[in-house]
């Protein structure tokens, strides 16, 4: 049934007026107290964290929407990946599970030891044939709890996730990031000094440019039977979408708590100072997990990064030598923590007059559009430009795409140039006029 | 001089076709308790811009095959993204290949406009009901979330979208 | 922390946005500025000027054209492989690079080798920077032209060459077209490289890059360090071939700077390593798309060859008077696959493996008989930090090289009396058979290593036989 003109536009008028006056304020899904980029700490003095299991859906580039479960705080709705916990090297973390899903869910900490369920050592459990039934103590399906505890002797990045049904439950988004800060230097990754000769290392990193990255994937046909309750074959795995912080590019780059992504919260754009050595002398440290099945060779351009640990431990020998080392490609095994020093510099100075670049740049008007855009070559620099066509970012930043060069998973389902890409921003040296 | 996009005119959810008796009686009291304010909406200094307002153009969606779903700022203020969903994938095959052909991004509150993509419309084979994306320099910051923005393309354009 | 969700905001932002776009109709478009639609700003254009081909020395310019061509690989996947488009004795729809510096000056000659593209692509490399003031020029360019896809008309693709790896590039000659620029039909653009870290690295195009390095616009570029011309520990009679020191004895060169010649080479071979999904090139010739994320390649090379073609002679000469690619002897349906990957060397050799691993899926290279030693990753010295820097480098039979990953190992020849043998494959055997037919295949090469009584002559470029 059609409806006239006027009808429709009064409908439309009456709609207008009954929900505007709400809109004031309202359109807003929190998070709002969020930094726009780097790490999210969940965190409390007592290192006391509620889990509940809450189920979902997350957005995707493509347009779809696929069916999830995740670990929320306390009582907050879902979300994913689960919260990142930052805790303190010494701390007794404390996890309560609330399991409201209509599967036992239970928690490993890979990398922890002593770990504690409701007080008595956490192991495998099996059932009463002798049959393996989940990697730890469960929370029972709808309503059931546990109590994990463990005391954070090392600092490091580490992973938390389902270890029960692990291959369905993980990939359903059954996991999340723990960080141990150092005691006495919160702005090291970890306390090791490494010696050579006379000059000495620590893994002090600017404390505004902290990131985690966690590289997942999806397979939406698990999803869909885990939704209507019917059995899937591990057999059959075969991811069509893959995540970083729960998130496929573009949305990788939106800030955390972006409005529009209120079940996906984090985002995983690197926004870093260039290296100065009076104004900016510290790298950025970048945490990295998978949870996924295979290899992901994570390549960020611009520059190398320095693996200082991987699996929370600290690469330094027992003489305090140096055993970290420089990377342009990261290949991250499943289940795997890595943590990356990053840092870039312009080297050459390049200047539009004092030093400016020894080719010339084609403009754009000559060319075909949108494929040889050419702004200002030069970091925080405008340029001159056709008609129309501006050179200016923001404030002259440079981006340097960060991707997996698996190239056949920086897809989603189909799309090209999604799945495991962020960029890395690099603002004009310090002062600058970036917002 | 680009055509003004009509809005009103694609209003077929299921909420418009089950309610329209309804809304008409329900719709007029409200006009007329609210007359009030409707003035002072329409009328007064500043309207309330939403953030991911997105009008729809049946226009651009007939010439084109695409329909806008999403603008927003991103990568710290750096970026901006614009999403499309294909309607008609022959129609869309071309889109944003071709300057007649290659949205832009113009702020309404000062003409600025942002034109230089960073990345999307590559993929000359699109599917349909699939959504793509194009992603921008946000020259200046010149679109900024929650302010007014009008989508550009060919000699169409639409209007008032609200950038996130 | 305050998490306020909206579980039903979607129903409302529908709402919204219809009451907001009536609005603008009835009323607001009062507010849109005059301006809109008028360019912002208006400034001149500066000129499009043609960049000048270097004047400086041998080794500090080349200039590639990308476009698209065919190759021969081995094997049957019916309807997919060989191709039925394929032209006679060739099998696969490729992109890729050529070399065209030594016919740049004929535009047409240039033009002409559209639709001749070569897998893997040419290797280029350059010298580490030093003082140029004193020790001559070492910034490279590399200018590149986009020759256009001659099976695909209908693709407007641009082009880049991305140098994987390079410490703290800027994003012009980044070669990532979304952050600077891609190179459209037609047009060219010029790199420019101050290389600062010598070492092993890749190149490869990053426009539609799934596609583009699939279908293979890969190569291997590699950083020449500084001590191959002023030696280590202050000796300059430590210098290398490479760097011009003409002593008997002196090794061909350095893959670092090692500070104490533990990297000296007498040899090298590279082996950028990558695979067809012979599913992916028909489509691409067929004007189909893949579905990415069933990527399942059945044909895995090295060198853009599978064994045992990849021990076949090197090609890549240049026909001067058509500038077309002269194909290896007696291998015609080789003259677009122009690198062997046969290692030779004389006994006693010390050869530098460079393993540069272009596909998608991670690799593992098993020498059969003697070790290699790992001096190196991603283009990086295994040694730590510092004054002190300890050692890190490793003997191993097995080198493991992730997707975009590469790997320098170096081996010493052993003794023999005569020509022996060794196998250097990919020990995930799944990948060792070509489609279809029986036998060994995919990423296998040989080592044959001759007694010094039958001395090879040296290597002008890396992976030449000296036979």
């Amino acid at each position: 049934m059609r409806s006239s003109r006027l009808s429709r536009i009064v409908l439309l008028l009456s709609l207008l007026l009954l929900v505007v006056p709400r809109s004031n304020g309202i359109v807003t899904a929190g998070h709002e107290d969020m930094p726009p980029h780097g790490i999210v700490c969940t965190e409390n003095p007592t290192a006391t964290f509620t889990l509940t299991t809450q189920e979902g859906t997350i957005s995707l580039p493509d347009g779809n929407r696929v069916y999830m479960w995740g670990f929320s705080e306390g009582g907050d709705p879902f979300q994913h990946p689960g919260p990142t916990l930052c805790v303190t090297e010494g701390d007794t973390v404390t996890i309560v599970l609330n399991n409201t899903l209509s599967h036992d869910v239970s928690i490993i900490f890979p990398g922890q030891e002593g770990v504690l369920a409701d007080g008595v050592p956490s192991e495998p459990v099996f059932d009463v044939g002798g049959n393996l039934t989940s990697f730890a103590p469960v929370a029972a399906a709808n309503g059931g709890a546990v109590t994990y505890s463990f005391v954070a002797a090392k600092p490091g990045t580490y992973l938390y996730e389902s270890g029960t049904e692990p291959g369905i439950q993980v990939n359903m988004g059954l996991f999340g990031a723990l960080v141990v800060r150092p005691a006495a230097h919160p702005n090291w990754a970890y306390n090791e000094i490494v010696a050579s000769g006379a000059v000495t290392y620590t893994t002090e990193f600017a404390p505004d440019e902290e990131f985690v990255l966690i590289f997942s994937e999806i397979d939406p046909v698990l999803h869909m039977a885990v939704e209507q309750g019917l059995p899937y074959d591990m057999n059959n795995f075969t991811p069509r979408y893959w995540n970083i912080n729960g998130r496929s590019f573009p949305d990788t780059i939106a800030p955390n708590g972006a409005e529009w992504l209120p079940e996906q919260p984090y985002g995983s754009l690197i926004h870093i100072n260039p290296y100065d050595v009076d104004t900016h002398p510290y790298p950025a440290l970048i945490r990295i997990l998978s949870v996924g099945s295979e290899s992901f060779p994570h390549h960020p351009h611009g520059n190398h990064s320095r693996i200082i640990a991987r699996d929370g431990s600290v690469l330094i020998d027992t003489d305090q030598s140096d055993l970290s080392y420089e990377r342009f490609t990261v290949n991250l095994g499943p289940g795997q923590t890595v943590d990356e020093m990053f840092a870039w510099t312009d080297v050459e100075n390049w200047h539009p007059i004092d030093n400016p670049i020894p080719v010339v740049i084609p403009q754009l008007q000559n060319l075909t559009f949108g494929t040889f855009y050419s702004g200002s070559p030069y970091l925080g620099q405008t340029d001159l430009l056709p008609v129309g066509h501006q050179a200016l970012n923001s404030c002259g930043e440079y981006y340097h795409i960060a991707h997996n060069h698996a190239l056949q998973q920086i897809t989603a389902w189909g799309v090209v140039l999604s799945g495991h890409i962020t960029f890395t921003r690099i603002d004009p040296p310090l002062p600058n006029n970036c917002q | 001089m680009e055509k003004t996009t009509a809005v009103v005119g694609t209003w077929h959810g299921p909420l418009g076709i089950a309610m329209n008796r309804l809304a008409l009686a329900l719709g007029l009291l409200v006009i007329l308790s609210g007359g009030l304010f409707a003035g002072w909406r329409l009328f007064g200094p500043q309207p309330k811009w939403v953030p991911g307002t997105m009008p729809v153009s049946p226009e651009i969606e007939e010439k084109f095959g695409v329909r806008f779903t999403f603008l927003a700022v991103t990568a710290d203020g750096g970026m901006v993204e614009l999403r499309y969903r294909v309607i008609d994938e022959g129609k869309a095959a071309n889109f944003g290949h071709y300057s007649e052909t290659a949205p832009l991004v113009i702020s309404e509150d000062d003409g600025k406009i942002i034109d230089v993509t960073i990345m999307g419309l590559h993929n000359h084979r699109v599917e349909p009901a699939r959504t793509y994306y194009v992603l921008y320099r946000n020259t200046e910051g010149a679109i900024k979330s929650g302010r007014p923005a009008t989508i550009a393309v060919g000699d169409l354009s639409l209007k008032h979208v609200v950038s996130w | 922390m305050s998490k306020e969700y909206l579980t039903r905001e979607i129903s409302r932002r529908q709402l919204l946005k219809l009451g907001v776009g009536l609005v603008g109709v009835t009323a607001v478009s009062a507010v849109v500025p005059k301006a809109l639609l008028k360019p912002y700003k208006v400034v001149e254009a500066s000129p499009d000027v043609q960049p000048a081909r270097q004047t400086a020395g041998a080794g500090t310019y080349r200039h590639y054209a990308a476009t698209d061509g065919w190759v021969y690989l081995p094997g049957q996947n019916l309807p997919y492989h060989p191709d039925n488009l394929a032209p006679d004795g060739l099998t696969t729809y490729i992109f890729g690079f050529r070399n065209v510096t030594s016919i740049e000056d004929d535009h047409d000659k240039v033009f002409q080798q559209k639709m001749k593209a070569q897998l893997t692509s040419p290797m280029f490399w350059l010298d580490e920077w030093r003082d140029t003031a004193s020790q001559g020029e070492t910034d490279f360019t590399l200018r590149l032209t986009n020759l256009g896809l001659q099976m695909r008309p209908d693709l407007i693709d641009a082009h880049t060459l991305h140098f994987h790896g390079f410490r703290n590039a800027i994003p012009i000659f980044d070669g990532e077209p979304h952050s600077s620029v891609g190179v459209p039909i037609s047009r060219d653009l010029t790199y420019f490289y101050r290389a600062r870290d010598p070492g092993t690295y890749m190149f490869h195009c990053h426009f539609e890059e799934t596609e583009h390095v699939h279908m293979g616009m890969v190569g291997g570029v590699f950083v020449r360090p500084k001590q191959n011309y002023l030696g280590f520990g202050g000796d300059p009679t430590s210098a290398a071939r490479l760097g011009g020191n003409t002593a008997p004895g002196a090794p061909m060169g350095y893959a670092y700077n090692d500070g104490d010649g533990s990297t000296a080479y007498d040899r090298e071979f590279a082996f950028v390593v990558s695979e067809v999904w012979t599913l992916a090139h028909w489509c691409d010739s067929h004007v189909q798309l893949p579905e990415w994320s069933d990527y399942n390649p059945d044909i895995y090379m090295m060198n853009g060859r599978a064994y045992p073609d990849t021990i076949a002679p090197n090609g890549g000469a240049i026909d001067s008077a058509t500038g077309d690619l002269i194909p290896p002897a007696g291998r015609p349906e080789l003259q677009y696959q122009p690198i062997s990957s046969l290692v030779t060397c004389n006994s006693g050799d010390r050869v530098l493996l460079r393993f540069i691993n272009l596909g998608y899926v991670e690799q593992s290279f098993r020498l059969t008989g003697i070790k290699m030693r790992v001096v190196g990753h991603d283009a990086t010295l295994l040694r730590g930090r510092g004054p002190a820097g300890n050692d890190q480098n490793y003997f191993t039979d097995t080198v493991h090289v992730g997707a975009g990953q590469s790997v320098d190992a170096i081996f010493v020849a052993p003794e023999v009396d005569t020509m022996t043998r060794l196998l250097l494959f990919s020990r995930n055997f799944s990948h060792l058979s070509n489609p279809g037919i029986a036998g060994h295949g995919g990423p296998m090469t040989e080592v044959h290593i001759y007694p010094t009584s039958q001395p090879l002559g040296p290597q002008n470029e890396p992976n030449e036989w000296g036979l």
